[in-house]
């Protein structure tokens, strides 16, 4: 129980980050969190104490496996948002190079 | 039904045939996606009449029986959705020639216009939870990337913005994902919808039900998560605020 709670903990650390800081670079670390925090309890998910890796070695015999399919599902989220945090850094790059600051504060041309 | 995974594997495909016929000739280009959002429209006309004599079409991918493998559901609200996606990419990409005639790399445009159309169908007609996370994030990523289109300051403000409230809503709902795993043991939507009737109304039931609205509140851009979609609009190029 106690992983699944650092996990949120991990979770509201980055959104903590994302909300509160005004470096840009940090919210992107913010993100890097809470993806982290996210695939780090799907895993954990398919988790079973004592249970192998999930390779078939023999047909016939039964056996314990921890569940493959979080796996499968992490690595995807992980090349998701890999994609995410390259165009996120990219933007920023691009901001950093109209404004000349990393600051959000002093980057509000727009009203919203 | 081969009929079913056409609808975004034909975008996705064109998306990436873009690039090299742009690399060839460039008016090819907006030819090719022109060409390419009819014959979706064509498909989703086909679609709609298919659900007239068979309510609900299911496709596998790749032949694994339903709880075990991905499957395409294809009823009468998803062939609405598609016809709807169809008509509005293919009049926007008619329409987009003039307009874009004042940027240059035409063929990005096209490509991301491509993967974000392939996006928007997955999610119409998928049945599968993480494969709809998938879809989504597939249209989510290629519209931060359009909303910064043109490269000046408002517009890549604009699209940060965009990016960090859609990047929160969506690593919500990979959470409730995640959660709805743990509890259900299955990713197929049908199946998630039987297992939901024996917890439903417990505070878990309700969390998950409320990390949903949240991230799709956001997506969606209702009242308090709204404050991306007046800047997101106004910055990103015409052709794709229609989207």
């Amino acid at each position: 129980m106690i992983v699944f709670v650092s996990c949120i903990i991990l979770f509201l650390i980055g959104l903590y980050a994302i909300v509160t800081k005004r470096n840009l670079i940090k919210i992107a670390i913010g993100f890097a969190f809470i993806e982290y925090a996210v695939n780090l309890l799907f895993a954990l998910i398919g988790f079973k104490r004592g249970a192998l890796a999930p390779i078939i070695t023999q047909i016939d015999k039964p056996h314990n496996f921890v569940d493959p399919i979080p796996q499968a599902l992490v690595l995807t989220a992980i090349v998701i948002a890999l994609g995410t945090t390259a165009l996120m850094l990219t933007v920023i790059l691009r901001i950093y190079n109209r404004y000349k600051t990393f600051d959000i504060a002093e980057i509000r041309k727009l009203k919203g | 039904m081969l009929f079913i995974p056409l609808l975004f594997a034909l975008p996705l495909i064109t998306a990436f045939v873009i690039p090299i016929l742009g690399k060839i000739y460039k008016p090819l280009v907006w030819i090719v996606t022109t060409v390419v959002s009819f014959i979706l429209f064509i498909i989703a006309l086909y679609g709609v009449a298919v659900t007239q004599e068979i309510p609900m079409s299911v496709y596998k991918m790749g032949n694994w029986p339903p709880p075990l493998g991905i499957v395409m559901a294809f009823d009468s609200f998803s062939a609405f959705m598609v016809l709807m996606i169809s008509i509005i990419v293919f009049t926007t990409s008619l329409f987009s020639l003039r307009y874009l005639s004042r940027f240059t790399g035409q063929w990005k445009f096209y490509t991301l216009f491509m993967l974000m159309t392939a996006g928007m169908m997955g999610i119409s007609i998928t049945g599968d939870l993480f494969n709809m996370f998938v879809f989504l994030e597939i249209a989510a990523i290629s519209s931060y990337a359009l909303v910064a289109f043109g490269i000046e300051g408002e517009e890549l403000e604009a699209s940060f913005k965009y990016m960090v409230m859609g990047e929160i809503g969506g690593l919500t709902f990979l959470l409730a994902i995640a959660l709805i795993y743990a509890k259900t043991s299955t990713l197929n939507l049908a199946d998630i919808s039987n297992s939901m009737q024996v917890i439903r109304g417990t505070t878990f039931f309700w969390m998950i039900i409320g990390m949903m609205l949240f991230a799709f509140s956001i997506k969606a851009g209702l009242v308090p998560f709204h404050t991306w979609a007046p800047d997101a609009y106004p910055a990103a190029p015409a052709p794709i605020s229609s989207l």
